[in-house]
């Protein structure tokens, strides 16, 4: 009979690690979800900051549209407000409607170990005016 | 030697259900936590708009979690908390409280209530 001593140690070894990574998957795609949610509450507050600039002038007029100096100034002052540190805000807009783009790059906690150490979140959100 | 096979495999499914019986509380703790996260964040960033919208507070669709307003220099903070129980380990409940606040700017054109 060969000794056997040890053999079932890799095999324990490599089932804690599978262990290990099925529960360091599922806590960054938690957090991940959470920072697209953040993200996601940062591009529509400040798209719709943006689109309550409407153009008075034009309204008196009978038409709706963006005051686009206003709606850019402000979607700009309120997503940088909120945005964390990290990220990047890009503010895009027409006579239409404004949209909100927010990067951020998300680190990871547990995923490093194998090889995913950041991940980045990009959303974009966009808000025109509307009556009613 | 014949009488000890399958021994391995018996080794292999205990192993297998112990690593199964400790990773799992841990996954479903982790996925109750990201929901009630996901769910005070909604709640928070409905009532801020509305209250930044309109000047009042957002009827609470949610009973279990609390909401509250503060206006602060032209903006609204709605701070939204909800107690969760996880289970980390079988056998014990820990209560977690979860707190998330979003501020959103009041609107120029609010019908004003507040």
């Amino acid at each position: 009979v060969r000794d056997e001593t040890g053999s079932m140690l890799p095999l324990v070894a490599a089932l804690v690690f599978v262990g290990f990574v099925i529960i360091a998957l599922g806590v960054d795609i938690a957090l991940l979800h959470r920072g697209y949610r953040a993200a996601a509450i940062v591009a529509d507050t400040a798209a719709e900051a943006g689109a309550a600039m409407v153009d008075v002038a034009a309204l008196h007029e009978g038409r709706l549209e963006l005051a686009m100096a206003d709606a850019l100034t402000r979607a700009t002052e309120v997503g940088g407000a909120l945005a964390p540190a990290d990220s990047d805000l890009e503010v895009e807009f027409d006579n239409e409607r404004i949209c909100v783009r927010v990067e951020q790059r998300h680190t990871t906690v547990a995923l490093g170990v194998v090889g995913v150490g950041t991940v980045t979140i990009d959303v974009r959100s966009c808000a025109e005016p509307r009556t009613g | 030697v014949k009488h000890e096979r399958g021994v391995a495999t018996i080794e292999m499914v205990v192993i297998g259900f112990a690593i199964v019986a400790l990773v799992m509380p841990v996954l479903v703790a982790t996925a109750s936590l990201a929901e009630a996260h996901g769910r005070v964040l909604t709640v928070a960033s409905d009532g801020a708009a509305w209250f930044a919208r309109h000047g009042t507070e957002l009827p609470s669709s949610d009973i279990e979690i609390e909401v509250g307003y503060e206006v602060e220099a032209g903006s609204v903070r709605a701070t939204a908390t909800i107690t969760v129980e996880v289970i980390p380990l079988i056998g014990t409940v820990l209560p977690v409280v979860i707190t998330e606040s979003v501020v959103v700017p009041i609107s120029p054109y609010r019908s004003d209530g507040a």
